[in-house]
């Protein structure tokens, strides 16, 4: 049953007087929301703001878990997040995941409150009975409604319409539920060809991936595409010295460019003044004669023996010197170290067939020489490399700028030890490993 | 009940107290201005003997935290209009008497207005004799290059510029509101809406720059341009947090009972709980921006402020901020039940405006303490008390005999009968 009532201060009041006479399925309508129509109506508290705050929350964990594992974790299984330097702040830094938690927490509070609104009304319904009164379409314009349903437990027609009439409800009517009618066949018809029309694009540009195009791509952003500034190694006539790359200025660092100990820097005892070891200043240095060889080049520096004190000795340094050194030198060097890494492989095959001129193949980690080198010398090569004299790049480029110092002094540490895989002698071991191997 | 019928019901209701004695004067006034003003010049002399000028520093914290709770009462007169928001009526004249404050705080900055005219440097280094001289001992370029806007008069001059500006537009506002109450029509009341405007336009201006005269230009080789808006989003949380802490405190004594119901309460809470994210969003944007790009000029104010732990002062205080001043209150007001429990929500009005004298805290202290952040001590607790004494004292003696409801303003009707849900 329906009735219409004058203003929102009536409906109010109606609807109080309503549940006062015992009905409980009541409904008000209104075009704007009434304040103070749920006390009226008595209404439940409802139960998805909680619904809401578990989604917000889950939104927020769900952000912090995804970015720790995405940029926090790695490792060597299936679907493993991947450790991306950004900016150089550590790779789980909270500060810079808030921003993701923040929207996620809002997202989903509020796909879950729009949805759940959608839910908790039973909505969607195609028709409802309210839709078929003519009288009713003014509840979105200046009409105010009551609704009570028949399946309040108190509901009988004429008892509901005095009950109406007597707090000033006007057009009292009664409203019959019609059933929903079936949907009409040609809409799922309609609704597949939308769905099929719809993958088209998504179709398209699957098959557009393996294609190769001639023209070249439009330039919609051309300000963005070609901007006035100059490229890095490029010469600019900005500059009387033509480059557009600037020096820095004089007696200046470098962040992080500070090396002022010469053990964990250099891996020298103490500074020679000459800081490139035997990498590409020495190769540089006029009068150095032009030599293949290790041992005939300048004379034997002090190198240290030992690792330098900041760098620790564990399992997990091994490890990741590992990880590093399958990365950036089992190419050449092969996992093993015996110079037959895919590089080396396929420099030889060219050689073969007469197409890589001046090459050096990569030396054996298990050579004599080079098991004989102390930790010194060895790291001074990842860092600073090993090019031959004489200003030909030929020979090993230096890691220093790939690398980072702990890391190159990691890969040393497994250097060492993959040197020992083949020269490992009894009295290496203590003599507790010693009884557990007899 | 219509809102007509409320209104009569509630004019010839006499069971709440609506008007201020005029007796507050005599009997408020006196107590709170001596307990003031000895706790000030007790500690004044206590920590003379300090090597930093410390008692100045709780000082210029106090001062700065009672301007931005008036500053708050004034934003919050000025928006009801500017927004014509008829709920907020009934509070309108709390939020009066509160930005009426403003201009006591401007007599409490003489004296550093004075120091600073004498040349005195120890709480604001611009000023330091030399920095800015070519060729002196501590001549410092970069400060050199501020002191087209950096010195002593133009300092001070802005300074009254301010206050001034303040006091004016909060005197109209009030004397305008108050004229209402004897009124027989809305003359009064007419012109306010138009002034609402321009007076927000003025207000958002002279906040941004007096924050950044009094509180960035401590460290004046720091700058964010946020800084503004950090002091106004510390100002709104105070105001509200007063007016949950007032009407708990003036129901319980049997003011406005009636007048300021559960509705009002509830939308006082929703204020103090959006405000302190509001404030929470531009900190955490400051700091986020700063922290990311890592360059030494901007980081240098968060360096003191530790994020990691530090060795001595507060470790994490940056962090501890976060969590204090904006996650704990957050959850803690979200739920509805408590923004309409008087108790709690008077609870959390008291703690936010701790948390907000500690933001002050936060960013004024660390400037002269050797460079890190300590914890408060015996000066800035007893300095801050000793003026909120003075500051309650100047508030009771602007509210003496006034009605401390707009009894004839034209929304008042419907501000009584306003409900939430
Ligand atoms: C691009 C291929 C390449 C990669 C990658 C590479 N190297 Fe080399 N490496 C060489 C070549 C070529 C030589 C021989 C240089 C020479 O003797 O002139 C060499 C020489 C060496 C030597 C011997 C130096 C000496 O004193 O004779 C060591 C030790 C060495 N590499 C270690 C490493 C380590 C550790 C890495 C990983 C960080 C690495 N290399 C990565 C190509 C490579």
């Amino acid at each position: 049953m329906l009735a219409q009532f004058e203003g929102p201060e009536e409906l109010i009041a109606a609807a109080r007087a309503i549940r006062e006479k015992g009905y409980r399925k009541v409904e008000a309508f209104s075009p704007f929301p009434v304040h103070g129509i749920d006390k009226a109506l008595a209404a439940r508290s409802p139960v998805l703001p909680w619904v809401v705050l578990a989604a917000g929350l889950t939104g927020c964990t769900v952000a912090l878990l995804m970015q720790w594992y995405m940029n926090a974790t790695e490792g060597d299984y299936a679907f493993a997040g991947y450790q991306f330097g950004i900016s150089g702040k550590p790779f789980w830094s909270l500060p810079a995941n808030i921003p993701v938690a923040f929207e996620l927490t809002i997202l989903f509070a509020a796909f879950t409150s729009f949805l759940g609104m959608i839910a908790f009304n039973g909505l969607p319904r195609f028709s409802n009975p309210l839709f078929h009164h003519k009288r009713f379409a003014k509840a979105t314009n200046d009409g105010f409604f009551l609704l009570i349903e028949s399946e309040d437990p108190n509901f009988s027609e004429q008892a509901v319409t005095t009950a109406f009439e007597s707090i000033g409800g006007k057009h009292v009517e009664r409203l019959l539920d019609v059933p929903d009618q079936p949907i009409p066949r040609p809409f799922f018809t309609i609704a597949a060809i939308v769905a099929v029309v719809a993958l088209l694009p998504l179709a398209y540009v699957a098959f557009a991936r393996g294609g190769h195009s001639e023209t070249p791509r439009l330039s919609i952003w051309c300000d963005m595409d070609y901007q006035p500034k100059a490229k890095a190694q490029t010469a600019s006539d900005l500059f009387a010295d033509g480059r557009s790359m600037r020096l820095p200025v004089a007696g200046t660092v470098a962040r992080g460019g500070l090396r002022l100990d010469p053990r964990l820097h250099l891996g020298l005892e103490h500074d020679d003044g000459n800081d490139a070891g035997t990498g590409e200043a020495a190769s540089a240095a006029p009068g150095a004669a032009p030599s293949d060889e290790d041992e005939a080049e300048s004379p034997q520096k002090p190198w240290i023996t030992e690792f330098p004190k900041e760098i620790e000795i564990s399992q997990r340094t091994m490890t990741r010197g590992q990880q590093r050194f399958n990365i950036h030198c089992a190419v050449c060097h092969g996992r093993a170290g015996d110079g037959d890494g895919l590089v080396a492989q396929r420099a030889f095959q060219l050689q073969e067939l007469g197409q890589a001129p001046a090459w050096k193949p990569p030396t054996s980690l298990h050579a004599e020489t080079i098991r004989a080198q102390p930790v010194g010398q060895i790291y001074n090569t990842v860092t600073f490399g090993k090019l031959a004299p004489g200003g030909q790049r030929i020979g090993m480029a230096g890691y220093q700028e790939h690398i980072s110092l702990e890391d190159r002094w990691a890969i040393v540490l497994y250097v060492k030890a993959l040197q020992r895989t083949r020269d490992a002698q009894i009295d290496h071991l203590t003599e507790q490993e010693k009884a557990a191997l007899q | 009940m219509s809102q007509t019928s409320l209104y009569d019901t509630w004019i010839n209701d006499t069971s709440e107290r609506r008007k201020a004695s005029p007796d507050l004067r005599r009997i408020a006034f006196g107590p709170l201005f001596g307990i003031g003003a000895l706790l000030l010049v007790g500690m004044w002399l206590y920590s003379r003997g300090d090597p930093m000028p410390r008692f100045w520093h709780a000082y210029l914290i106090a001062v700065t935290y009672f301007s931005s709770i008036s500053l708050g009462g004034l934003f919050f007169v000025v928006v009801l209009h500017l927004t014509g928001a008829k709920w907020g009526v009934v509070l309108r004249r709390l939020g009066e008497i509160v930005s009426m404050g403003i201009g006591f705080c401007g007599l409490l900055w003489i004296p550093i207005w004075a120091s600073l005219l004498g040349g005195d440097g120890s709480l604001y280094p611009w000023n330091t004799p030399g920095v800015m001289t070519l060729g002196a001992e501590n001549y410092d370029s970069l400060l050199a290059g501020k002191v087209a806007f950096l010195n002593a008069p133009f300092f001070v001059g802005r300074g009254i510029f301010y206050f001034l500006l303040w006091f004016g537009m909060a005197r109209y506002f009030f004397k305008r509101s108050v004229s209402q109450d004897h009124a027989s029509g809305n003359g009064p009341m007419e012109p306010l809406r138009w002034w609402s405007g321009p007076a927000m336009l003025f207000f958002a201006l002279s906040i941004n720059f007096a924050s950044m005269d009094w509180l960035m230009t401590l460290r004046p080789t720091w700058y964010s341009t946020i800084f503004g808006v950090y002091y106004f989003a510390g100002s709104a949380v105070a105001i509200f947090a007063l007016f949950a802490v007032l009407v708990w405190r003036m129901q319980s004594r049997g003011v406005l009972t009636r007048t300021i119901t559960v509705e009002h309460r509830h939308d006082i809470g929703k204020l103090l709980f959006g405000f302190t994210f509001f404030w929470g969003y531009i900190a955490f944007s400051q700091f986020l921006l700063i922290w990311y790009a890592s360059i030494p000029e901007e980081m240098q104010w968060y360096a003191v402020r530790r994020i990691t732990p530090s060795s001595t002062g507060i470790s994490f205080a940056t962090a501890m901020l976060f969590i204090f001043h904006l996650i704990l209150p957050f959850l803690g007001l979200l739920s509805r039940h408590v923004r309409r429990q008087r108790g709690i929500l008077a609870g959390w009005g008291v703690y936010m405006l701790v948390m907000h004298w500690f933001d002050l805290y936060y960013i004024i202290a660390p400037e002269t303490a050797g460079g890190s952040l300590q914890w408060p001590g015996l000066p800035e607790i007893a300095v801050v008390l000793g003026m909120g004494a003075l500051y309650a004292g100047a508030l009771l003696w602007i509210a003496a005999g006034h009605w401390l409801v707009p009894v004839r303003d034209p929304w008042l009707a419907e501000s009584l009968a306003f409900e939430n849900i």
